[in-house]
């Protein structure tokens, strides 16, 4: 009995905290906030640079920042744009530059991909149902409020303790609700993650597509670089926290991944289509790059290859040579003139030979191990039965079994086993990543005018029928729904309340950590995680608090640079842009009170890489003036090792020597050690 | 006993001395690192030290233009001999010699045994296990009494990394690797774990670590050598410049950090880095390579319905059963095959060599063992009519007539080989039963442990091989001792007398042109004379025809041929070859016949110069055939457009008149010079080189016992063993990959992209490297290795080794010495 009160009255509470929660969302989800910091003008005066396929408009915003808005130009996407309109705006970067010319203390802040939006409380509402999965209806009134940004480049640890917040709701307040709240929370949180993650992938496809036209552009190749980085990491448990100087390695190492998988899933779907008898054609996206591959099989080829045997695998279309459907197809199809060699002619070229070809299947190829099939035009339900494959067992798993891996040697083998095997085996009945396939496959819908319109209304009316989530909007509007955001956008920044209060409001947060020790921090932070966010502590801008943040500003972006060169330098002299790092030096040994450890190291690094005799002092000077314990420590082992010349350690010594008459932070061993040094000529 | 031999050995010791110091061994270069780097093109890195990086002003390969281009040479035309390939190309720069290892695998056509030289994982699990000390290729090269360029250097004065040519095994490269994994600060890790920790480099970047930290700790190491994969790696999957230029600027970073560390070592001076690279790379971007699978091909009906091996299985990247390493070689079944059903695991008749992807080896079985087989199985079914059983069991016996005195040539021969082999292993045996328990320090610190482990692992070889070929002989001598008079085919095993897993001898090019693979649907035909009717009763493939005809239907790439396949290259001895050229062409060696269609195919003709060296001709022809009784016949052709290798219509072919200079002898040289910058580069060398079977180094010894003698005669049959019937290569942009896909690129072919590699050297200032010198002048990879020895002074400048290194078991390097470095004062 007692036992039973009590769960009961755990129910009641879990209930309430749910409520009083889901209450705290919706208010944090309206994150603006009503503080300013000066009436910014109604006017803007945008700066446009146009490409060939883009257009990027930068507009400035009050208080020191700007937007850089990527639009897809109609003159190359033709028709692709079924509205009419004569450009969509893609995404937009807002970057914080404190007002000034000065790149070094600029931030890239917020991405807004425009068909990104707030769901309407029907697609809310459908979100929560559990086994729901599909697309119910889409937003039907913008409404006036600012998009909501995929990114925020500048949040560091929010991801890790969104997550850790999470995990300590589901395992506490959601376990204990039963399941079908359960479940309704975890598919509202799945659906918004999901719809998330496709605006994450839409972002990386036109950052991409932007990266590759030439010439200046008004967000720079390191730029967008920098944005794909962290925009892959959202995908990471620990990727929020990464350093900004270990971005370039990020874009590197995924870069290389992509068009691996890519290039593997061309071939494969080439050599499997062939081996069938059937048709590959890659659909190239306006940079000329294929992320998607249609299949065909020709009309003519139907009769006498009747009873050929057929292998599925990787295609994973039923057998096409059998199929009754396409004796007598009344879909779409398309002729097309094939030369004696196979390729693809003008209908008057020689020995052209006509073909009629039947679209059996559309893939998307850069996904892991093997292409994903994301329109199958024989059997859409096909699709989306993979599509939901995942989806489901992940949610009965979480609900009705209510099991973790972790919790059951059972279940974890058999989720190791059933994981290696499909993934091995490349069974597409897993794919995390078909999400990002469809994302770019809407793009090229929007942006590839190459393609034939009604093969393109086959393709998106198909694809609309596979999607899982009632967060997602259909092609036909999307559109018009990056259109109207942008315009809000745009008015957002207008608005002294607007943007520019944001931007305030985000430069004061930042300021803490310039006004308060790290134990106060810590307590802020605890104070903002018990409060479930309502709570955070901000700074008021004054005048040496904003130039304060100037100064960290800038020390973090040559701190990015010592950090790189230090990474990846044999000898800066001979490999690096010497003069960015003399820069950087200075400006660390003058103003780099604040630099982190790992600065020091790089510091410490670059003195023992480096020859010139400028560099080194400014390293060593940057030792002395970094006011953290582990720089006294790098520059008392270069006074320590005897491989290092006199001078150089008499150099240390003496700035050792200050820093303890100055009394800087120094371990007290090391203290001793200096307090104890002899042997060295003072200059 | 006679003092003499020791005299004579010391005369020729002091004569070659004296010899060597008339010659003035250049000794300026006492310390080098090499490093080696796989499948990275000369002129790919030449593009990119050449762009400017907008940052920084500098070369987008800064070291590469620091260290070769400013303060170093550079090979520019430098060529892979031989296909371009990593196995057979690694064998010549490491060794020196011409080559015998001649791709990533080989097979022997007698006993199937699959000679896998890129076989890593278990081998560092024998290592584990003491039951190995060298990778398989240096096993092979330790049977012909080959030694690398380490072995040129005490076992304590160098450093080795891990890589194909591996002697011996570092525990503690592997162990630092994966320790050095852990960066050393929690959050670091935490953000190298969000990169993805990087495990497929782990013993390339502790290689780096350990150079650069041996170059100046370790002043007593005369030799370092440094490996690395990952640009190949990276290039067979990717070709897009982002991602092969990110590799090549880890390597440059890579070389920048060694190149430091040897300037701040006390023996700067005095040290030389060369990097080299085995081969080139056909990757272009926007263009992926395409595979076209010829596993499938053999295996298909039309194909001929092979049981097909290979070194991996297919789709093994799909596959959960190629988790399991240790398989060496898989037999891939064909369920067309028409006589052979359901029997793979024993008569497999398709031996298949992919690797590289530009280029298939192919072994088939000996086209009268499949006649001989197909004639048994018929005699044993019931019911055949008499006349047919008495015209089979004539035409089988016809057939094992003719060969029988070849098989028992070679029956007789290979027994007395393993009588010597069993000699030799017993002898072993005494010496690894001699062996210690346990080893000391001193011990470890020279290598006698890994010595004894050598001696070990070369015996089990030895062990294995003599139980493969007796079991073979034992089947070779059934089927010879069968007499027509007691032929009993009812009673008869097949598997007695038809070596299971054995391809018999090479097929000649009638039997290519007429392999038969089955019977005929009708069955066995008779002629009037109550003979069998051969045309009749049996199905036969042309293969090169059937090769060359294959298409694709669907080709979506324009820079990409509908064709897969180039042209097929086949041996032709010269003995057949005599009497369909005319008397001033006819030469002591083999021709290579090169098949690009009906109407387009050519000649390489080889012959000896009276210097010793080597002549080549090149005959454009069409029709080549032969017909049952080895006749050959072909039509001469005025050199056109399309013949194989296509100099005619390659502007870069760099003679005044092509037609007078193609209808003559011309030497490697002349050759190399002339064809170099043109698509096929090299390939009338590479071929030869590639084909042609080629003197072990001491063949010419003359004081040898009689066991060394058949011991020595024995690696030569092995080594012919493993030569293929075809060498199909592949057109370009296409390859023949089947365990999984390389669309970025590939090698393997004799196009230039894939042959041209890396040479380039620099050293302090005692060194007498030249700096910012271009060398222009094409050499191959033969040249590698004197050069270097000879910059260190242990060559002369013919090539000929001291007397410390011949005691090293070094013989006189083929190769032609790059003087524009070693004249260099």
């Amino acid at each position: 009995m007692i036992s039973s009160s009590l769960k009961n009255q755990t129910k009641h509470l879990s209930f309430t905290a749910l409520a009083v929660l889901m209450a705290v969302f919706a208010v944090l989800s309206a994150n603006v906030s009503a503080q300013t910091v000066e009436e910014p003008s109604n006017q803007i005066n945008a700066e446009s640079k146009d490409t060939p396929d883009f257009r990027v408009e930068k507009i400035p915003v009050a208080g020191g920042a700007e937007i850089i808005t990527i639009f897809a130009r109609k003159d190359n996407f033709g028709d692709g744009m079924r509205d009419g309109a004569a450009e969509i705006p893609l995404l937009s970067v807002m970057r914080d530059t404190l007002g000034d010319d000065r790149p070094e203390n600029d931030r890239l802040r917020y991405v807004w991909v425009h068909s990104y939006t707030r769901a309407s409380f029907w697609q809310k509402a459908a979100a929560f149902v559990p086994g729901l999965y599909m697309r119910t209806t889409n937003k039907k009134d913008i409404g006036t409020a600012p998009p909501p940004h995929v990114v925020d480049m500048n949040s560091n640890h929010n991801g890790v303790w969104g997550q850790v917040l999470w995990v300590v709701f589901k395992k506490i307040i959601l376990g204990e609700m039963g399941v079908g709240p359960k479940a309704s929370a975890l598919q509202y949180r799945q659906n918004r993650q999901d719809y998330r993650r496709t605006s994450v992938a839409k972002a990386l496809t036109v950052l991409s597509l932007f990266e590759s036209v030439a010439g200046e552009k008004l967000l720079s190749d390191d730029e967008s670089k920098d944005i794909q980085a962290k925009l892959w990491l959202t995908d990471k448990t620990f990727g929020a926290m990464m350093p900004d100087e270990e971005l370039n390695r990020v874009y590197d190492t995924e870069i290389v991944r992509k068009r691996d998988s890519r290039g593997h899933n061309w071939e494969l779907l080439r050599q499997y289509s062939e081996a069938q008898g059937l048709y590959f054609e890659p659909m190239e996206m306006p940079d000329g790059t294929a992320r998607h591959a249609t299949v065909w099989i020709a009309a003519e080829d139907l009769a006498e290859n009747k009873g050929r045997k057929y292998d599925r695998r990787f295609l994973n279309i039923k057998d096409p040579w059998n199929d009754p459907k396409l004796a007598n197809w009344k879909g779409y199809t398309q002729v097309k003139w094939f030369d004696d060699d196979g390729r693809v002619v003008e209908s008057n070229a020689a020995n052209a030979k006509p073909k009629t070809l039947i679209p059996l299947a559309l893939y998307g190829l850069d996904n892991p191990k093997i292409p994903t099939i994301l329109v199958d035009f024989r059997d859409t339900r096909n699709a989306k039965r993979r599509e939901m494959s995942k989806r489901v067992l992940t949610d009965l798993s979480n609900t009705v079994i209510s099991l973790s891996p972790f919790g059951s040697i059972p279940l974890f083998l058999g989720k190791f086993v059933y994981d290696l095997v499909t993934g091995r085996r490349g069974i597409d009945m897993n794919q995390a990543s078909r999400i990002r396939s469809y994302a770019q496959l809407k793009m090229l819908l929007s942006l590839d005018a190459t393609l034939d319109a009604h093969f393109r209304d086959e393709i998106a009316d198909r694809l609309e029928k596979v999607s899982l989530n009632p967060l997602e909007n259909d092609l036909a509007v999307e559109a018009d729904i990056a259109r109207k955001q942008y315009g809000n956008l745009v008015e957002y920044a207008k608005k002294s309340d607007g943007l520019p209060a944001l931007i305030d409001r985000d430069r004061r947060t930042e300021m803490v950590k310039l006004a308060h020790s790290k134990k106060t921090r810590a307590v802020f932070t605890a104070a903002r995680f018990l409060s479930f966010g309502l709570y955070e502590h901000r700074e008021t801008t004054t005048p040496e608090l904003f130039a304060r943040l100037d100064m960290r500003r800038q020390l973090n972006y040559h701190e990015r640079v010592l950090n790189e060169i230090a990474f990846r330098s044999a000898k800066p002299e001979i490999d690096s842009d010497i003069s960015a790092l003399r820069r950087s030096l200075q400006f660390v040994a003058e103003h780099g009170e604040a630099a982190n450890e790992k600065t020091a190291r790089s510091l410490s690094k670059i003195f023992s890489l480096t020859d010139d005799e400028d560099l080194r002092l400014k390293c060593l000077a940057g030792l002395f003036r970094i006011d953290d314990s582990a720089a006294k420590n790098y520059l008392l082992a270069i006074y320590k090792d005897p491989n290092v010349a006199e001078r150089w350690r008499n150099i240390g010594a003496n700035y050792l020597k200050q820093a303890l008459i100055d009394g800087r932070k120094i371990s007290a061993r090391d203290a001793a050690a200096i307090a104890g040094m002899t042997g060295v000529a003072g200059n | 006993m006679s003092s003499r031999p020791f005299l004579y050995k010391l005369l020729g010791v002091l004569f070659l001395a004296a010899t060597c110091s008339a010659a003035g061994f250049a000794q300026n270069v006492k310390r080098v690192v090499v490093v080696k780097v796989d499948g990275l093109p000369a002129y790919y890195v030449d593009q990119f030290v050449k762009q400017r990086d907008a940052a920084t002003g500098k070369s987008v390969l800064p070291w590469f233009d620091e260290i070769f281009y400013k303060n170093g040479s550079r090979v520019s035309n430098f060529y892979t001999r031989g296909i371009s390939l990593s196995a057979p190309s690694w064998s010549m720069l490491d060794t020196g010699q011409h080559l015998q290892i001649k791709g990533n695998i080989e097979y022997d056509r007698l006993t199937k045994h699959g000679y896998d030289y890129l076989y890593i994982v278990p081998y560092y699990v024998r290592y584990l296990f003491k039951k190995k000390a060298d990778m398989p290729a240096v096993e092979v090269l330790d049977q012909l009494s080959i030694p690398l360029m380490c072995d040129a250097f005490p076992y304590d004065k160098r450093y080795t990394s891990q890589q194909l040519y591996q002697r011996g095994n570092s525990w503690e490269n592997l162990a630092s690797g994966f320790v050095n994994l852990y960066p050393g600060k929690p959050k670091d890790f935490v953000d190298e774990w969000s990169i993805g920790l990087d495990f497929l480099n782990i013993t390339i970047n502790q290689a780096e670590r350990d150079v650069v930290d041996k170059v100046v700790t370790m002043p007593e190491l005369n030799y370092l050598d440094y490996f690395t994969g990952y640009f190949d790696h990276v290039s067979h999957s990717n070709n897009d410049t982002a991602s092969r230029l990110a590799g090549l600027k880890a390597l440059d970073r890579t070389i920048g950090r060694m190149w430091v560390a040897i300037q701040s070592s006390s023996r700067a001076d005095e040290t030389a880095m060369v990097l080299v690279s085995d081969h080139g790379f056909n990757s272009e971007e926007k263009v992926y390579s395409q595979g076209f699978n010829l596993v499938n091909l053999f295996r298909s009906a039309a194909g001929g319905g092979h049981h097909v091996v290979t070194k991996q299985r297919m789709m093994s990247d799909y596959s959960i059963k190629a988790i399991y390493p240790f398989a060496p070689i898989v037999t891939n079944p064909s369920k067309e095959s028409y006589y052979l059903k359901d029997q793979s695991g024993q008569y497999p008749t398709a031996l298949v060599d992919l690797d590289g992807n530009e280029r298939a080896s192919i072994h088939l079985r000996q086209n009268d063992l499949n006649i001989l087989q197909i004639l048994l199985q018929q005699l044993k079914v019931k019911g055949l009519l008499q006349p047919k059983q008495t015209a089979a069991a004539d035409l089988f016996f016809q057939i094992v007539n003719k060969h029988r005195r070849g098989w028992q040539e070679t029956a007789t021969q290979l027994s007395e080989e393993m009588n010597a082999l069993h000699r030799s292993i017993e002898k072993q045996e005494k010496i690894i039963a001699a062996q210690p328990d346990k080893f000391t320090p001193e011990d470890y610190a020279h290598g006698i442990d890994k010595e004894a482990r050598r001696v070990y692992a070369l015996a089990e070889l030895a062990k294995r091989s003599e139980t493969d070929y007796r079991k073979y002989i034992a089947i070779l001598n059934n089927l010879i001792n069968l007499k027509r008079e007691t032929f009993d085919a009812k009673n008869l095993k097949i598997e007695d007398v038809i070596a299971p897993e054995a391809m018999g001898g090479q097929n000649s090019v009638f039997d290519l042109q007429n392999y038969v693979v089955g019977l005929s649907p009708n069955g066995l035909a008779l002629n009037a004379d109550q003979k069998l009717d051969l045309d009749k009763s049996f199905r036969r493939i042309d293969y090169l025809d059937l090769l060359h005809k294959q298409k694709v239907r669907s080709n979506v790439q324009a820079e990409v041929s509908s064709r897969p396949v180039d042209f097929t290259a086949v041996r032709i001895p010269q003995d057949v070859l005599a009497d369909a050229l005319p008397p001033e062409l006819r030469s002591s060696e083999d021709a290579i016949w090169l098949y690009g269609g009906f109407d387009k195919q050519a000649l390489i003709l080889t012959r000896v110069d009276a210097d010793g060296g080597q002549s080549y001709r090149y005959m454009p022809i069409s029709a080549l055939r032969q017909d049952a009784g080895g006749k050959v016949t072909f039509t001469k052709q005025k050199w056109a457009d399309g013949f194989p290798l296509k100099y005619f219509e390659d502007k870069d072919l760099s003679v005044a008149d092509r037609e007078a200079w193609v209808n003559d002898w011309h030497g490697e040289v002349e050759w190399l010079r002339a064809t170099h910058k043109t698509i096929y580069s090299n390939a009338i060398i590479g071929l030869n080189e590639q084909i042609d079977r080629h003197m072990l180094p001491g063949d010419d010894r003359a004081a040898i016992s009689n066991d060394e003698r058949l011991m020595r005669r024995f690696r030569h049959r092995q080594r012919d063993m493993t030569r293929v019937d075809m060498l199909i290569l592949a057109a370009n942009h296409w390859n023949f990959n089947v365990t999984g896909f390389n669309p970025g690129g590939n090698h393997g072919s004799y196009f230039r992209v894939s042959t041209n590699s890396t040479l380039m050297f620099a050293g302090g200032s005692k060194t007498g490297i030249p700096r910012g010198l271009l060398i222009e002048e094409p050499y191959d990879n033969l040249s590698f290795m004197p050069t270097v020895l000879r910059l260190m002074g242990k060559v002369d400048d013919q090539g000929r080794p001291t007397p410390e290194l011949q005691e090293r078991g070094f013989h006189p390097f083929p190769g032609r010495m790059i003087t524009e470095i070693t004249k260099t004062k």
